[in-house]
C-alpha cells in the first residue's frame, strides 16, 4: 500500500505522541458513549415511536458518534520515531528484538 | 509522582517549526494545552513504569523459549484452573459461613405453611425469601461450589494432557485425586442441606451405595446416614460433615497440594 | 561478545546480553538507546531467562529432567489476572440465576426424576453397568456379584486406574503429540465419561436406551483411536525437526 493512500503521517516527539493517544482516545470514547447515551435518550432506547423522537438530541448524539470517530481517525496519523507505519511494513530495523 | 517536572520539551517551539498543516497544529495545541493542565500522561507513564517493572520477573513463555513454532500449544488459560478452583473454593466458604448464621440443621416441623416442610427447609425458604441479599448468598455458595467442582475436573484433565502427573510429581497427583473425591462428598453432603425432595432422594441414592459396598455396606450406612431410611439423624451428619469436618479436612489437603506445588513449581510445557 | 574475566565458572550475576547490575542504565537511557518498544521487552526477557538460568546452575539442585518454574510471580500473576475475571463471572450468575427450592421432602412420594448433582452423573452412570455382570452358568446362571456391589466396584477400578497413571506412564514426554499412547486414553475416558453421565440419566437423554448403552462403549474406543490416529500423524511431521532447543534440554528417554 502507498504512503498516499495510507494518508498522511505525522512523526511527532515520544512525549508529544503519548500526548495525543491519551487525549484523542479519551475524548473519542466518551464522545461515543456519550453519542450513543444520546440516541438512547431520544428514542427512549429504540422503543419510542417514530413522532416521539427528539430529533435534536439524536442529531446530538449521532453527531457526537461521528465526532468521536474522526478524531480517533485523525489522531492515528501522528506516530512516534521508531513505531512501524502498520504491523506489515518492514519499517524497523531487523535488529529490533 | 515527583513535584518536579520530568517533561521539558518545547512542544510548542517543536510545532512552529515542523510543517504542519492547520488543522494538525491546532488539534496538537488543543492537546498540549490540555495535557499540560491534566498531567495524565504522568500517570501512565507510572503504569508504563509498573509494566517493565513486571517483566523484569517475567522469563519467556516456554513456546518462547524453546522456540516452539506451534504455537497451538500455548495452553496457558487452563493453567490457571488450580488456582481458579482454589478463590473458588474461599468464595464458597465464606458465603457459606455467612449462610451457617441462618441455617439449622432440624427435621422437626417448619414455620413455612407448607406441608411436610420441616426447619431445615423452612430457613433456607427464608434465606431466599426474609433476607436481605440472602437468595444472592446461597445463590453465590452454590454457584461457586458448581464452578469449583468443575474447575477441579478440567484442572485434572489439564494435568493430565500436559503430562503434569509425571516426576517428580505423582504424590500431588494421588492428592489431588483425594481433592476432587472430597469436593464431590463436600457437594453432596451440601445438596441434601435444604431437605427438599431433591435432596431426600438424592439422600436415599447415597444409602443404597453405600448398603452395596461388600461386607462393610452396612457399618458405611450407619455412619454415614445414621441409619437405612432418613430422617433427623441423616440431616444432622450431613450438617456435620458439611461445616465442620470437611472445611478443616479440605482445608488441609489443599495446602498440602499447594505446598508441594510451590515448592516443586509448575510443570512444562506451556 | 567477550569479556574481561575468562574464568569458565557459571556467572551468576545475570550478565551477557545484557550490562551488569552496576551498569544498568535507567529506564530513560535504556528507552532513547535502544530501537523501540520490542528491543527494550526482549532485553528483558533475556535478562530474566538468563538470571534464570544461572540461578539454577549455581545452586545445589540437582539436575532433572523436570524444568518448572516458579509459582510466585509468574504464575501467580498471569492467575491473577484472569481467575479475576471468572470471581466476576461467577458473582454474575449468582445475581442472574438464583437456585431453585423444590417442594420439601416427602419419603412416600417418589418423584419422576431422581437425581445427584451433575458432577456425581458418571459415578451414578457406573452402577447401571448390571447388563454388563457376567452371570455364571457353573451356579446356575445367577451372578457371582449382585449389580449393585458390581457398580461400586466399578467406581473404585476406575478412581484406582486414574490414581496409579504416574506410576504407568514414566519419561519426560509432556504433550499429547510425545506420548499419543497416552493422550488416547485420556480421550476415551473423557468421552466415556460424557457417555456414562448421559446413560445415568437415560430417561431424560431423547435417544433408544439400549442404543445408548451401546455407544457408550463403543464410541470412546473409537474417539481414542481418532486421537492415537491424528497425534501419531502430526508426531511424524512435526516432532523431531521442530523442537531442538527442547530436547537438548530435556533429552528423551
Amino acid at each position: 500500500m502507498s504512503d498516499e493512500s495510507r494518508g498522511r503521517d505525522v512523526v511527532v516527539p515520544e512525549r508529544l505522541y503519548k500526548s495525543v493517544t491519551v487525549f484523542s482516545t479519551l475524548f473519542a470514547v466518551v464522545a461515543v458513549v456519550g453519542g450513543f447515551i444520546a440516541l438512547d435518550v431520544a428514542t427512549n432506547a429504540g422503543r419510542a415511536a417514530a413522532a416521539d423522537v427528539n430529533v435534536l438530541v439524536a442529531v446530538l448524539g449521532v453527531l457526537l458518534i461521528a465526532a468521536g470517530g474522526l478524531v480517533y481517525a485523525f489522531a492515528s496519523r501522528f506516530r512516534a520515531s521508531g513505531m512501524a507505519k502498520d504491523k506489515d511494513s518492514g519499517d524497523e530495523t531487523p535488529d529490533n528484538g | 509522582m515527583s513535584i518536579e517536572r520530568k517533561d521539558d520539551h518545547d512542544h510548542d517551539a517543536w510545532i512552529q517549526e515542523k510543517d504542519l498543516t492547520p488543522v494538525e497544529q491546532s488539534f496538537l495545541t488543543v492537546l498540549v494545552w490540555l495535557d499540560k493542565r491534566l498531567r495524565l500522561v504522568d500517570y501512565l507513564e507510572l503504569l508504563e513504569t509498573l509494566y517493565y517493572r513486571v517483566n523484569l520477573q517475567m522469563p519467556k513463555s516456554h513456546t518462547e523459549q524453546y522456540n516452539l513454532d506451534n504455537k497451538f500449544w500455548y495452553w496457558y488459560p487452563l493453567y490457571s484452573l488450580g488456582f481458579f478452583s482454589t478463590v473458588a473454593y474461599i468464595v464458597a466458604a465464606i458465603s457459606g459461613a455467612l449462610l451457617g448464621f441462618y441455617y439449622s440443621p432440624s427435621a422437626a416441623a417448619g414455620s413455612v405453611d407448607i406441608e411436610g416442610a420441616t426447619v431445615a427447609y423452612s430457613t433456607v425458604a427464608a434465606i431466599m425469601t426474609d433476607l436481605n441479599f440472602g437468595f444472592f448468598l446461597r445463590s453465590l455458595h452454590r454457584w461457586a461450589a458448581q464452578v469449583m467442582t468443575a474447575a477441579v475436573f478440567l484442572h485434572m484433565l489439564r494435568v493430565y494432557f500436559t503430562g503434569a502427573y509425571k516426576e517428580p510429581r505423582e504424590v500431588n497427583w494421588i492428592i489431588g485425586i483425594i481433592l476432587l473425591s472430597l469436593t464431590m462428598v463436600f457437594g453432596y453432603t451440601g445438596y441434601l442441606l435444604p431437605w427438599d425432595q431433591l435432596a431426600y432422594w438424592a439422600g436415599q441414592i447415597g444409602v443404597e451405595m453405600s448398603l452395596s459396598i461388600p461386607l462393610i455396606g452396612e457399618w458405611v450406612a450407619q455412619l454415614m446416614f445414621g441409619g437405612f431410611s432418613l430422617g433427623q439423624a441423616t440431616l444432622q451428619r450431613m450438617y456435620i460433615l458439611h461445616v465442620f469436618l470437611l472445611p478443616f479436612i479440605v482445608t488441609t489437603v489443599i495446602a498440602i497440594h499447594l505446598a508441594l506445588v510451590w515448592m516443586q513449581g509448575i510443570a512444562e510445557p506451556h | 561478545m567477550t569479556d574481561d574475566n575468562s574464568d569458565d565458572t557459571a556467572r551468576t550475576d545475570g550478565t551477557g546480553i545484557v550490562p551488569p547490575d552496576d551498569e544498568t542504565p535507567t529506564w530513560r537511557e535504556r528507552k532513547e538507546r535502544t530501537t523501540g518498544l520490542s528491543r527494550l521487552t526482549y532485553e528483558y526477557f533475556e535478562r530474566s531467562r538468563r538470571e534464570d538460568q544461572d540461578l539454577r546452575e549455581e545452586s545445589d539442585y540437582v539436575e532433572r529432567d523436570v524444568l518448572a518454574f516458579p509459582v510466585w510471580p509468574h504464575e501467580l500473576i498471569r492467575n491473577l489476572a484472569l481467575t479475576s475475571f471468572f470471581v466476576g463471572m461467577i458473582f454474575f450468575l449468582s445475581a442472574t440465576l438464583p437456585p431453585h427450592l423444590g417442594a420439601p421432602a416427602n419419603p412416600s412420594q417418589t418423584p419422576a426424576v431422581i437425581l445427584p448433582d451433575w458432577y456425581l452423573y458418571w459415578s451414578f452412570g457406573l452402577l447401571k453397568l448390571g447388563p454388563l455382570n457376567p452371570d455364571l452358568a457353573i451356579i446356575g446362571g445367577d451372578k457371582l456379584l449382585a449389580d449393585r456391589t458390581y457398580g461400586v466396584l466399578a467406581n473404585v477400578v476406575v478412581v484406582g486406574f486414574i490414581a496409579i497413571v504416574p506410576f504407568l506412564n514414566k519419561g519426560s514426554a509432556r504433550r499429547p503429540v510425545e506420548q499419543p499412547f497416552w493422550a488416547a486414553i485420556g480421550v476415551m475416558g473423557v468421552v466415556f465419561a460424557v457417555f456414562i453421565s448421559a446413560l445415568s440419566i437415560k430417561n431424560l437423554v431423547p435417544m433408544d436406551p439400549h442404543l445408548l448403552f451401546d455407544l457408550t462403549f463403543l464410541v470412546p474406543p473409537l474417539a481414542g483411536g481418532m486421537a492415537y490416529a491424528i497425534l501419531k500423524t502430526m508426531r511424524e511431521g512435526y516432532m523431531y525437526d521442530l523442537n531442538r532447543r527442547y530436547y537438548k534440554l530435556r533429552p528423551p528417554k
